[in-house]
């Protein structure tokens, strides 16, 4: 039972970093989706294509190998440059996490465009007229009335993609960033005891993944109260 | 080193990567074959079954939509000798395909149960009731109606599991699985770790390229489906 509570107080300790990763991702990935959603709704010339491009590579490609070619690939591009243009640029001082987070926003930014896209969609396009009626902007009528909306429908492709941002954190565990997965690792490795340790941390996402799930939920259901019916 | 990517090591990496493209496909056959086994008999459960195992069938689907695919992969390659000596079983010998692809294979069945189940439900009741009046068993009303119907709406999200299954198996390298990424860092390793980029790139391509090839597939399948149906002409 000792070691039961042990472990659990130890990988709960790096909880927060999982969470980290996961809220970083989103926000990150919800930046990057909703400049792809806006360009693929406007369906812009030329930068259009190459946002469903973007999208199609990411998508088809696994996160462990986003995390991989971050990990790998950035500092051995930018060695090359600082060798080519004998600038000093070093990437060692640079935590892994920031890898790691790269990676996963990548990843969360394609599922992030199509929710966001489809959220924005859903709203009649006589909102936006109506706003062109009264004078507003593109701008305004996006941010005062198209925009509020559309958050309250994405809300719950946006809880399990942000669920989906804190199983994928688990991945940051092999560009070694401390978080739950990783620690477990070590306390596994530590005691030998690995079934137990892996069941702690399963239980661990297990129970994180239904709060989130449950405080997402409530959320929707406070915004939906006052969201008129016809 | 005067270009960024390497592409002459590019071009003779590239064949020894897709040499692991078989081992990545047959992983990715066999989770998808226990996932869709597993996923139908939880999907049973769900709609037929008592309320016992409606929740035991929710449970189970809940803890693995609740962890990641690498903590059960972890749970069934380090959990499961141990449970299994326990009846006397000695695992020690067995393949690590064997692990990858059974933990891949039940956490694969939750999110194949719930598509199987959304697309069941979405075939209304009045059809079943039909296919009765005149007649037939509800075996035969299942395969003659039932069917046909749910796997026209459900091959999208059988799609969609097959490519995440596709890049879940990536991380079957962590229990030593050489697979395409298990391969990709043999390739790296014996240049010496200083080619790291260009053997992920492959691999990314090569993954890509898989995820394509699945979506094809299954928008003939579902065009095939369609014009069976008559929906599609």
């Amino acid at each position: 039972m000792q070691f039961f509570v042990d472990n659990l107080l130890a990988i709960i300790s790096v909880a927060p970093v999982t969470i980290l990763l996961a809220v970083t991702a989103m926000v990150i990935g919800a930046t990057i989706g909703l400049g792809c959603a806006i360009i693929q709704i406007y369906k812009l010339p030329f930068i259009n294509r190459l946002v469903s491009l973007y999208l199609a590579v990411i998508r088809g490609t696994p996160v462990l190998i986003l995390m991989f070619l971050a990990y790998y690939g950035i500092p051995q591009i930018l060695f090359s440059l600082a060798q080519s243009t004998s600038l000093n640029i070093s990437v060692n001082a640079v935590p892994p996490i920031f890898f790691a987070i790269i990676a996963l926003s990548l990843d969360r930014s394609v599922y992030l465009t199509q929710a966001i896209r489809s959220a924005i969609q859903s709203i009649p396009n006589g909102q936006l007229e109506a706003c062109y009626s009264v004078g507003m902007t593109t701008f305004q009528a996006y941010k005062r009335v198209i925009i509020p909306q559309a958050l309250v429908i994405a809300i719950p492709n946006v809880s399990n993609l942000f669920l989906g941002a804190v199983k994928e954190s688990s991945l940051a565990s092999i560009v070694s960033v401390v978080e739950m997965m990783n620690m477990s690792n070590i306390q596994a490795v530590n005691s030998y005891r690995y079934t137990e340790i892996f069941i702690i941390v399963s239980l661990l996402y297990w129970g994180i993944c239904l709060g989130f799930e449950f405080i997402f939920s409530a959320i929707e259901r406070r915004l939906m109260k006052g969201k008129m019916t016809v | 080193m005067d270009q960024i990517i390497d592409l002459t090591f590019m071009g003779s990496a590239f064949p020894r990567i897709i040499e692991a493209i078989p081992t990545t496909l047959v992983l990715l056959c066999l989770s998808m074959l226990l996932g869709l086994v597993l996923g139908f008999i939880l999907t049973v459960m769900k709609v037929k079954g008592n309320k016992a195992m409606v929740l035991l069938a929710s449970t189970y689907i809940s803890f693995m939509r609740g962890t990641p695919p690498i903590v059960q992969l972890f749970l069934i390659y380090y959990g499961s000798p141990n449970l299994l000596s326990y009846f006397g079983m000695n695992v020690d010998r067995w393949d690590k395909m064997i692990f990858a692809f059974i933990a891949f294979g039940l956490g694969n069945a939750a999110y194949l149960s719930e598509a199987m189940r959304s697309a069941y439900l979405s075939v209304p009741s009045l059809q079943l009731e039909a296919a009765q009046s005149v007649g037939m068993t509800d075996i035969q009303a299942f395969r003659r109606i039932i069917l046909p119907q749910t796997l026209v709406v459900a091959v999208p999200n059988l799609t969609n599991s097959t490519v995440i299954v596709l890049k879940n198996t990536s991380l079957a390298f962590t229990i030593g699985m050489v697979d395409l990424v298990g391969q990709a860092r043999m390739v790296s390793s014996a240049a010496f770790g200083a080619k790291n980029l260009e053997v992920y790139l492959i691999a990314a391509l090569v993954y890509f390229v898989l995820c394509i090839f699945i979506e094809q597939f299954s928008q003939f399948l579902e065009n095939y489906f369609k014009r069976k149906m008559g929906q599609l002409r």
